[in-house]
């Protein structure tokens, strides 16, 4: 079969190089726990006033709440206004963004066959004290979630990918590593009955 | 306002990655050459010893961009199709995105860029794109074309300034930004 069609590359599981102290791990139960069930204190324990977020998604069928803060540059055009006013800088805007888009709730981070995760450490952060460099943490997370549309009032289910840049924090946050920026990329919205 | 979410800052990332993932995703569809976006063998790079890029290919480290290349080229091997519109393999970007992550980048920086640029001019980013598409299998050259297959693709990159050809308005070869992150999932 091969000879005769192009094939697709092999798919290996989850490939974690978060530098052997398992921050990625750490972060990503908390993340996706209180993302689900308390997004406000999820943006006060890792996001600062400097860290960004913004989603993205494509053309869809039936339009969604996501597609009024969908930053995507392709459909959007990336001189268009909303490519700045779709960046949401600063905790207290991120949260006021999360809590108008649909519930969610993401699969346990127990279950392996559920999530692609590949991280790594890469160097030349600014350091938040203002002096020298600092080393960042490459996170990006592919697998589902089901979500309740507020327009649809029907349970559905979405394939996403979320890529996190994380950094030192400033002096006096909750944790000694803060998101800088968080991606997050969906797929069609698919309806169950 | 932060620097990162700084206009001018804003309005250059976003010029930057539609810029890149234009080039990248053209030259992919055509069979050419992406090595040159990497940061691996860029002179003020090597001179200031950076690292190579990091790449990881559907859960697998690739230690160079001509690696990946030589996995874009696995992918496309079809060696016993005669149809020349079942041979390719097509990406199709339906979406991207992009954050500045360090407004003040300096790392192997000339001098005389640091006294230049500001973290506020737009120049000195180092960047996270994010891209999201499907990848057809067994296609032809056209949106629309029958497939054998196909895939949802993610990349993300982060991306950081070419100190060897930012300053050279006239320069046209040569990438003004380069990876030195790539993260890719075809599933």
């Amino acid at each position: 079969l091969k000879a005769w069609f192009p094939t697709p590359l092999p798919y290996l599981p989850s490939n974690l190089r978060d530098g052997g102290n398992n921050v990625a791990s750490t972060f990503l139960r908390s993340f996706f726990t209180m993302y689900d069930q308390d997004r406000p204190a999820l943006a006060r324990q890792f996001y600062d006033d400097e860290s960004a977020f913004s989603l993205n998604i494509g053309t869809e069928l039936n339009p969604s709440t996501y597609q009024n803060y969908s930053r995507n540059l392709e459909t959007i055009g990336f001189r268009n206004p909303s490519a700045h006013q779709r960046l949401f800088t600063g905790s207290n805007l991120i949260a006021e963004l999360w809590a108008r888009l649909p519930a969610t709730r993401h699969p346990s981070l127990d279950l392996p066959d559920e999530w692609q995760i590949d991280c790594h450490t890469f160097p030349s952060l600014a350091d938040p004290t203002g002096q020298g460099l600092a080393m960042g943490l490459a996170i990006t997370v592919y697998s589902r979630f089901e979500e309740m549309d507020p327009a649809q009032q029907l349970p559905g289910t979405r394939k996403f990918s979320r890529s996190f840049i994380l950094g030192p924090s400033k002096p006096g946050a909750p944790h000694p590593y803060r998101v800088i920026s968080d991606e997050l990329t969906l797929r069609d919205r698919i309806s169950q009955q | 306002m932060s620097a990162n979410s700084h206009e001018t800052n804003v309005r250059c990332s976003c010029e930057a990655a539609k810029n890149f993932v234009d080039w990248y995703y053209r030259q992919i569809n055509e069979g050419k050459s992406i090595s040159q976006g990497y940061v691996n063998g860029h002179a003020a790079y090597e001179r200031a010893g950076h690292p190579p890029a990091d790449i990881c290919i559907n859960g697998l480290v690739v230690s160079t961009p001509q690696e990946w290349e030589k996995l874009l080229e696995q992918q496309r091997q079809a060696p016993k199709q005669p149809d020349p519109n079942k041979r390719r393999v097509r990406y199709e970007v339906e979406g991207h995105n992009v954050h500045v992550i360090n407004a003040d980048y300096r790392f192997g920086a000339p001098q005389k860029v640091l006294d230049l640029h500001s973290p506020t001019d737009g120049v000195r980013m180092m960047m996270s794109v994010t891209v999201f598409g499907t990848v057809y299998f067994g296609t032809g050259k056209n949106k629309g074309d029958e497939y054998w297959e196909k895939r949802d693709f993610y990349d993300s990159f982060i991306l950081v300034p070419n100190w060897d050809v930012i300053e050279k308005p006239g320069v046209r070869h040569g990438r003004k930004y380069l990876i030195i992150s790539h993260n890719y999932r075809a599933n």
